[in-house]
């Protein structure tokens, strides 16, 4: 089978582990000051969030999604602070709402050969709304994510894939407050709909030096409609549809050993749109834009088979249709076990 | 091995999940509306902040009014107080008090109708009210504040909690264009933008939303297609009977003399200056049209003046419930109301 991408093979683990002991002098520096400042930084961001219905698709699929492993299978945890009240691309305070989405996730994926491998993500849902007043909290299993990858080209230390899913509608999309009334979509665990995804990946190993990797990765959600949102026997039901979705992740990793680990520092910056949300078929006021966020993280592998990586979003800057309460932050912890 | 380390990894996971708060609560809790037809607008409660702490200033300090942007008006005790649409839009009550009247002004973008609700509840409370961030056939469900009961805007009682069934106090109200409302009170003071809320009120929150008749965010109990949807009209509630009059109907001016519930009222309008209001008119008086100088609107048959607020000599007519919105909501909420032609 071929090694397609990076650390993650047996024999490219110890072939890397020479080069990497080459650098190891040079990096050390570099390897304790990065972790630092990043456990800094992540620590002390102010707990808060924004989800969709169902699992933060992107995010989970942006970085390391391809690896070379038969089967591999992660956890994988996010919390989605949303509380940045924007007015277009001001930022504007005051507002006496908190929004939160936590996703817990069990990714599993399996190589079939060379060219093809899938995948799997069943997430469990957390969503939080929080007002002087009252505070609401959803937990359910959310949408299963169901994904294809193939790879048309490989080439030594480059690689495309591309991808082709679906997000199945397993989640909750009727959760009801404790008035017995139907709670807003964004407040679901699940969509109720079937979408699709698609994607294309590109990843350069050994970039400039043997240290540093490059990955560019654009993502597609096509949402479908819920004609009967939370009421799927009400003939005139809600009309409700999430906006459409791309994203398109940039990401540097520069590996490096600490001890008998590599160590992984990367960053990168991601552009992601969305379309206006529906509502009885007509775009929906204050829902999509565009934002620009940076990304950071670390991994870390370690015993072989086990991988730890964190990893954090930060918005630096958004454009959005009218007024929104939007994610200020997003922080994630995932541990896989390559098999 | 791999296998026993899977197993571990995945009973590692479901320790972490069942750990996690679920808590939901699923109490029944009982409506005078049909609870699936009540919809989750997205903000939660309270999440559209109402202002507690109004504050005014002068007509000439206010800068961010265009000439046809639309104001509330409000009287008691021989005060009269403006409340603009723009601010209203984002904030969709006011919690006030002029002199011994504690009302809250209830304004919901989506049906474009503004009520001026008694805070002072039947048991003698005074509350406050809160947007709930519920709403029925695309309208503003309020929640008062003492008793956390849920209130309907247009169905005027509560429809949900402790006090459920109670109907709503109300007092009177205008709605009108700034340009008119600078004539009509110049010396009035107005809700300013101090709101304690940093919002851009210079910008419309909905979009296209005022003259899109298409664009209806929420399902609807009942569309009814006599007039456009977007259409704007005054409601006239007098013993359960309802009468809807279109602004389109005093494109020149001019008093309604009529019968709603078996009572005679007084409508007067004009399109251009952007107002029609209703009074009882148990006398049955003959008014004719003048706007030759506001805030006088028409004389009766001695050349007596009838201004905006209902005073005539001294004397204050009673204004029937009566509130300005869009054609929709009414056709929603009352599908027997009738529309005068």
């Amino acid at each position: 089978m071929a090694k397609t991408v990076s650390f993650c093979s047996k024999v490219q683990f110890y072939t890397e582990i020479k080069i990497g002991i080459y650098y190891y002098v040079k990096m050390y520096t570099l390897g304790f000051i990065l972790l630092p400042l990043y456990l800094v930084i992540t620590i002390n961001l102010q707990a808060q969030t924004c989800c969709t219905a169902g699992a933060p698709i992107a995010s989970v699929l942006d970085v390391g999604s391809t690896v070379d492993q038969p089967l591999m299978i992660a956890l994988s945890y996010e919390y989605n602070s949303v509380n940045r009240l924007v007015d277009q691309n001001s930022i504007l305070e005051n507002d006496p709402r908190t929004r939160s989405g936590q996703a817990w996730m069990v990714h599993f994926n399996y190589t079939i050969n060379n060219k093809w491998a899938v995948s799997a993500i069943l997430p469990w849902i957390q969503q939080g709304r929080n007002t002087l007043s009252e505070q609401e909290t959803v937990s359910a299993f959310g949408d299963l994510i169901l994904l294809g990858q193939y790879t048309p080209w490989s080439k030594k230390e480059r690689k495309i894939t591309i991808g082709l899913g679906m997000k199945l509608p397993s989640g909750v999309q009727n959760t009801r407050s404790d008035r017995n009334i139907v709670l807003s979509p964004d407040m679901q665990s699940g969509s109720g709909t079937s979408d699709f995804i698609g994607r294309f990946s590109f990843h350069q190993s050994h970039l400039f030096t043997q240290n540093l990797h490059f990955q560019t990765a654009l993502n597609y959600r096509l949402n479908t409609t819920n004609a009967h949102f939370g009421d799927p026997d009400r003939i005139n039901g809600r009309r409700f549809k999430f906006g459409n979705e791309t994203t398109w992740t940039n990401m540097i990793s520069y590996q490096t050993v600490v001890h008998t680990s590599f160590v992984t520092p990367e960053m990168g910056v991601q552009f992601r749109y969305t379309q206006a949300n529906q509502e009885q078929g007509l775009a929906a006021n204050n829902s999509g834009g565009f934002w620009l966020n940076y990304l950071m993280g670390i991994q870390l592998l370690f015993k072989e088979n086990y991988l730890v990586r964190l990893s954090s979003t930060l918005p630096i800057w958004q454009d959005l249709e009218g007024l929104q309460i939007t994610t200020d932050y997003r922080i994630g912890a995932q541990l896989r076990y390559l098999f | 091995m791999k296998f026993n380390q899977l197993f571990n990894l995945i009973l590692l996971f479901t320790i972490f999940s069942c750990g996690e708060d679920n808590a939901q609560s699923f109490t029944n809790s009982d409506w005078l509306i049909p609870s699936s037809e009540v919809q989750d607008g997205g903000p939660g409660k309270d999440g559209i902040p109402s202002i507690d702490s109004p504050k005014f200033s002068s007509i000439d300090a206010i800068d961010f009014m265009s000439a046809d942007d639309l104001i509330i008006g409000v009287w008691a005790d021989g005060e009269i107080k403006g409340y603009p649409h723009p601010i209203l839009d984002w904030h969709e009550i006011v919690n006030d008090q002029m002199g011994n009247q504690a009302f809250a002004l209830t304004y919901c973008p989506l049906t474009g109708t503004a009520i001026n609700w008694n805070r002072k509840l039947s048991n003698g409370e005074t509350t406050t009210f809160g947007v709930s961030g519920k709403l029925y056939n695309n309208n503003l469900i309020p929640y008062d504040r003492e008793t956390d009961s849920y209130w309907s805007q247009i169905n005027l009682n509560c429809v949900n909690g402790d006090r459920v069934g109670e109907a709503a106090s109300l007092f009177p109200i205008i709605e009108t264009s700034w340009k008119t409302w600078k004539e009509l009170f110049p010396d009035a003071e107005v809700l300013n933008t101090n709101t304690g809320f940093n919002r851009n009120y210079l910008q419309y929150p909905y979009g296209d939303y005022k003259t899109n008749n298409d664009r209806i965010i929420f399902p609807l109990s009942n569309l009814d297609n006599r007039l456009a949807a977007k259409d704007r009209v005054l409601g006239v509630s007098i013993n359960d009977d309802w009468k809807a009059y279109p602004l389109s109907l005093f494109e020149t001016p001019k008093v309604i003399h009529d019968r709603v519930g078996g009572e005679e009222i007084v409508v007067i309008g004009s399109q251009e200056k952007n107002f029609i209001v209703a009074y009882k008119n148990d006398n049955t008086t003959q008014f004719s049209i003048d706007l030759e100088s506001l805030p006088i609107i028409a004389k009766d048959e001695m050349n007596n003046s009838l201004n905006i607020l209902g005073q005539i000599n001294n004397e204050q007519l009673e204004q029937p419930t009566s509130f300005m919105g869009y054609w929709f909501s009414f056709g929603a909420f009352y599908p027997d109301i009738e529309i005068y032609e």
